[in-house]
């Protein structure tokens, strides 16, 4: 069994913006270092989701590797910008806990909103020059994103990750 | 829609709030387009030189969401993309040597 470590993605992160024995950090280093710390939270969040509902003792089972693989970029973005927002939409506040997602879990979504937003521009856009600064302060994002995830009640984050698998209709 | 000198306003306020003025040069916004298309506010918070490594996660963090919940609450509907830079920095320029 080998789920993705999180802390390895970021780490290979920072060792991708090291800065080289000669000039600036290759283009190609820095925009991955982006994406490698968007995918840090993004198989956090998966790995929490499938642990809560699969269990973390099935972690070599087919269905744990089912409700792994069920959650998508997509869905993870259009769920954490509604929960980032001071009021959610109607089809998400009448699912949300008492008292609400809380403000560490809004500063979750919030970087996953934007993380999935940079990573994508690392990737794909050719117009940009991905700075050495922006991959650090990503990476440093990231992990705050995940310490503000950990502090979250459990409840919250329960409901949280499953609204993440069971998408509402 | 925000003007952008508003933008600019609302933005360097929670730099300066989180990020403190010793690590922050200025703030710039221009119109842009998200990952799907839609129109967007790409927002540039330049740092002095070398202050990137001396920014604390959380405080970068506490910025971002300060900077969409302000914008938000000032009316702006379009998604902020917000990325840092550094004075000075330098890049690796499109045939492989570095500029800054």
């Amino acid at each position: 069994m080998a789920t993705v470590n999180p802390e390895h993605l970021l780490e290979q992160a920072e060792r991708l913006i090291d800065p080289p024995p000669a000039g600036p950090p290759r283009q190609a280093d820095v925009r991955r270092a982006i994406s490698a710390a968007y995918y840090a939270v993004f198989h956090a969040l998966l790995t929490a989701a499938a642990d809560e509902l699969i269990g973390k003792t099935k972690r070599s089972s087919p269905e744990y590797a089912l409700a792994y693989r069920s959650m998508d970029h997509r869905w993870l973005k259009e769920l954490c910008a509604e929960v980032g927002k001071p009021q959610p939409g109607k089809k998400l506040a009448a699912l949300m806990p008492a008292g609400g997602f809380g403000p560490n879990l809004q500063a979750l979504a919030t970087a996953v909103v934007e993380l999935q937003e940079r990573r994508h521009e690392a990737d794909y856009n050719p117009l940009i020059k991905v700075k050495t600064a922006d991959a650090l302060l990503a990476i440093r994002t990231a992990r705050s994103a995940l310490r503000r995830f950990d502090r979250t009640p459990a409840a919250k984050r329960k409901r949280f990750l499953t609204l993440l698998v069971f998408q509402p209709r | 829609m925000l003007a952008a000198e508003k933008i600019d306003a609302i933005a360097r306020d929670a730099a300066l709030k989180y990020l403190k003025s010793d690590a922050v040069e200025g703030v710039t916004s221009k119109d842009a387009f998200d990952s799907e298309g839609r129109d967007a506010v790409r927002i540039t918070i330049m740092l002095k030189a070398n202050a990137a490594r001396r920014l604390e996660g959380d405080a970068v963090l506490d910025a971002l969401v300060a900077i969409k919940s302000k914008l938000h609450e000032a009316g702006e509907e379009r998604t902020s993309i917000v990325e840092y830079a550094e004075t000075g920095e330098a890049v690796e320029a499109d045939d492989g040597d570095s500029q800054s």
